[in-house]
């Protein structure tokens, strides 16, 4: 007999009452409120807790719940899901849209059926991503409609919309968040939670061969072109857009997410009153309420998050309508060219492209006589796997030479490998790519050895097509895969290697040395990473190699087996440092650099709270002064 | 009456400023005020700087703190409440800090200098109307639980009179926020701040 399972407060079924809720999951319950019944996602800040905040909803109210094995194909899921006539909502982080970007541009040409809401949380100053990129460029290139929340409690009605708003176009919606929408927490009042029954019935329609012959894939282009008309009454009655027009304004804002939010706040402190137009679908702005707004102003700013994409259209939208009206936003200067939106970028931008008076000058900042501050970057876990690793990689590397060494980064914790005490990454670009990059700096001729390290998650992602190529076209490489059995960076995911479904239950794992040997590589070797000796015996070997070498290092997170030490009710057991033997060298903190080491200026020391017993200290140690014991 | 209250919280991973968030949140819902925080997330667990805006009362429409905007800025850690409390601490608000320093990379591998944390405090002094040394992470150690440091210091932050709602009322939503069978840590915990920083507007 089963419990019945308590749902989380976000997920209760009790319309009225008020929780507070993170963005993302406002996020999940506006989808549930619009009867969700498939949802997939890979995992990616500030993204990831849409899906995470969803699994209960699995078992409470039936809900398919799926993490992907990349965006790409969990795009290609939820649109079958639509397909099937379901209500289906796929989620990722900005840069996943790169990787739906070829599907997307087709599915927007044959539509869906059902309804399919792609909510994608955009990362501006990319505090946790490679680049800050403006999902609502899409929009353009898609000729999609784009809905931007400004707040949690907006991002809940917003999602819900997009959901009756997909049924009704017959098209994905993609609903823009960001981290300051979806990170945030706000007290939502809970709706109705609306069940339709899954009826999944597939039905056949021709406009689904997109590529078929006959100038189909054009008639379908100039479709969708006329359906423009469509989706800008749709933003025109958009319910989200707010008007203001007081008396006597001699100025307008137009403006759209984040950004309102920032403009409230500093408006409230403004001496003369401002037009602002909030738009709920900043692609396609609504050209008509943007011509009425403006009528009659004689300047207009657009406040906006990310990239010109509102400015770029209400500068087109009054140069078609012949109003010669000076448009101010980032393109003119008045905005920051990229970073974060705050509230002083916005102030000062009301006063220099409008001429207004604030209340609330911009204070100067605190003046602490400071003494220069140590950086604090991230840095792997104390008992990280990782770290053995890239040790042993380093001493392998130095011995063959690091200048003679290319060496190619991905995605994930390892990607801390950059940083000191190792620095053992020379280039890295987006998932994936270290194999790619392996590949082609070995078969187009370089001398130098070439190294991949990648994630266990990442190459299921997006390596084994890479690591194809290499071993099709002949790379000569070592692809150290670092295998932590999980997708640590965004909070330790399940993935396919894992055999752990996202609601928990047992899928058959992808193993990972069967899949590198089909793939074609020559040698394929797996160590645990905690042993160094074994780790550089290997990668020496895989170094000599004349081929392609792939070496799994594997070896549980160690977040991860704390939390599983824990649902034994054990504790690590820590090692200690014996002061009598510690020669006062450093070598454990200055090549290791593990958090729970710690030097009192006489002799190391390890931080027994901090220390997960994983004993690779004891192995660096040329003193023998580690030991077990706490 | 001003019923706004910005609270600007910082600290490293794992010293538990989104459980002080939300404690802080849910009394402002019981208070029947309006409420907004911004988290920083990803990374925190991974030796990154945890932030928290926590925004209650009408002001609250960004959702980050505007600069020099804080009522009260508190810091778990005070490297970290050195970097970045100055930016946001209004004339005359008042500045909590935990004495302590989590020494970053840079320091454990020697290739940087950590300032000793009484250095900090005294150019703190200097941006804030009132500041207040509490040391959090010791009288947590001392109840034997280093998790609780953030609501030794919760304690401290009601007791600065700042809050738009009563300690009644804060320790209520924190009881709320507490994992089953540590409340009487976490009632220990709010106490001692409380004391702490009645001990401390004396001296």
């Amino acid at each position: 007999m089963s419990t019945k399972l308590r749902p989380p407060d976000y997920l209760a079924d009790s319309p009225g009452t008020t929780v507070v809720m993170l963005g993302n999951q406002a996020i999940a319950r506006g989808a549930l409120e619009a009867g969700l019944h498939f949802a997939t996602a890979y995992p990616g800040t500030p993204s990831t807790e849409i899906l995470l905040s969803l699994i209960p909803a699995a078992d409470l109210y039936g809900v398919r719940v799926e993490w992907a094995v990349n965006e790409k194909v969990g795009f290609e899921a939820a649109v079958a899901a639509s397909l099937l006539g379901l209500r289906a909502m796929v989620s990722m982080k900005h840069v996943g849209v790169n990787w739906i970007s070829d599907p997307l541009l087709a599915v927007n040409l044959s539509g869906i059926r059902g309804s399919l809401v792609v909510v994608v949380a955009d990362d501006p100053g990319a505090r946790s991503s490679h680049n800050e990129q403006d999902t609502r460029y899409w929009g353009f290139l898609a000729e999609l409609p784009i809905l931007e929340p400004v707040d949690p409690a907006e991002a809940r009605d917003m999602v819900a919309e997009a959901f009756e708003l997909s049924e009704r176009l017959g098209l994905p919606v993609i609903v823009r968040s960001q981290v300051r929408v979806s990170h945030a927490r706000q007290p939502v009042v809970l709706g109705p939670l609306s069940r339709v029954e899954a009826r999944p019935c597939f039905e056949r329609h021709e406009r689904l061969l997109v590529t078929g012959a006959g100038g189909r894939a054009l008639r379908l282009h100039a479709e969708l072109h006329r359906r423009q008309e469509e989706l800008l009454r749709v933003s025109e009655s958009c319910r989200f857009n707010r008007l203001q027009v007081p008396q006597g304004a001699e100025v307008a804002v137009v403006t759209s997410g984040v950004g309102y939010g920032y403009l409230q706040e500093v408006l409230a402190g403004a001496r003369q009153p401002v037009r602002v137009l909030k738009v709920g679908m900043p692609f396609p702005a609504p050209a008509g309420t943007i011509r009425e707004v403006v009528d009659g102003v004689r300047a207009v700013l657009v406040v906006e998050e990310g990239e010109p994409v509102l400015e770029l259209q209400v500068r087109a939208i009054l140069q078609q309508a012949g109003i010669g009206l000076p448009v101010r936003g980032r393109h003119t200067g008045h905005m920051p060219p990229v970073g974060e939106l705050d509230a002083e970028a916005v102030g000062r931008a009301l006063q220099a492209a409008l001429g207004l008076e604030l209340d609330t000058p911009e204070l100067p900042a605190g003046e602490a006589a400071l003494p220069p501050l140590p950086r604090r970057d991230l840095t792997m876990c104390a008992g990280c796997p990782h770290r053995a690793t890239f040790y042993a990689l380093k001493r392998v590397v130095e011995r063959v030479g690091r200048h003679r060494c290319i060496m190619c980064g991905d995605i994930g914790c390892y990607s801390f490998g950059s940083q000191p005490p190792f620095e053992l990454v020379d280039v890295k670009y987006t998932m994936g790519a270290s194999v790619g990059l392996a590949s082609g700096f070995s078969t187009a001729g370089v001398s130098d050895r070439v190294f991949a390290v990648i994630g266990d998650s990442t190459f299921l992602h997006a390596g084994i097509a890479a690591l194809i190529n290499a071993a099709y076209n002949g790379a000569r490489a070592v692809v150290l895969v670092v295998d932590n059995g999980t997708v640590a960076m965004t909070g330790q995911q399940p993935h396919p290697g894992t055999g752990v479904r996202a609601t928990g239950e047992r899928a058959k794992p992808v193993v990972l040395e069967e899949l590198a040997r089909a793939a074609g590589a020559g040698l394929v070797w797996v160590v645990d990473a905690y042993d160094i000796e074994a780790v550089e015996k290997v990668l020496t070997e895989a170094v000599e190699f004349d081929g392609l070498a792939v070496v799994i290092a594997r070896r549980a997170c160690a977040l991860e087996a704390m939390r599983e030490l824990a649902r034994q009710g054990r504790r690590p057991q820590p090692y200690r440092v014996d002061e009598d033997l510690c020669t006062s060298c450093q070598a454990c903190i200055t090549e290791l650099a593990c958090p729970a080491l710690g030097w009192d200026g006489n002799v190391a020391s390890i931080i027994a709270a901090e220390c997960t017993g994983c004993g690779v200290c004891t192995q660096v140690c040329p003193a023998g002064a580690i030991t077990k014991g706490g | 009456m001003d019923k706004a209250c910005d609270i600007y919280a910082v600290g490293v991973g794992g010293q538990g400023i989104m459980r002080l968030s939300e404690a802080l949140s849910r009394a402002a819902v019981k208070a029947g005020l309006e409420v907004r925080i911004s988290e920083s997330h990803g990374g925190a667990q991974r030796g990154g700087v945890a932030t928290g805006h926590i925004r209650i009362g009408y002001r609250a429409k960004a959702p980050v703190i505007p600069a020099r905007g804080a009522d009260a800025v508190v810091g778990m850690e005070v490297l970290e409440a050195a970097r970045s409390g100055p930016r946001f601490i209004r004339p005359g608000g008042v500045f909590l800090v935990n004495p302590i320093s989590w020494p970053p990379l840079g320091v454990l591998t020697g290739r940087e200098r950590l300032p000793a944390v009484e250095e900090l405090v005294s150019a703190l002094r200097k941006v804030a109307g009132r500041l207040y040394v509490v040391p959090a992470t010791e009288m947590a150690d001392r109840l034997g639980r280093r998790i609780l440091a953030n609501v030794v210091m919760l304690g401290a932050l009601v007791e600065c009179a700042i809050l738009p709602f009563d300690a009644r009322c804060l320790e209520d939503a924190l009881m709320e926020t507490v994992p089953a069978g540590t409340e009487d840590a976490n009632r220990e915990a709010f106490a001692a701040g409380r004391a702490a920083l009645r001990e401390a507007m004396e001296r």
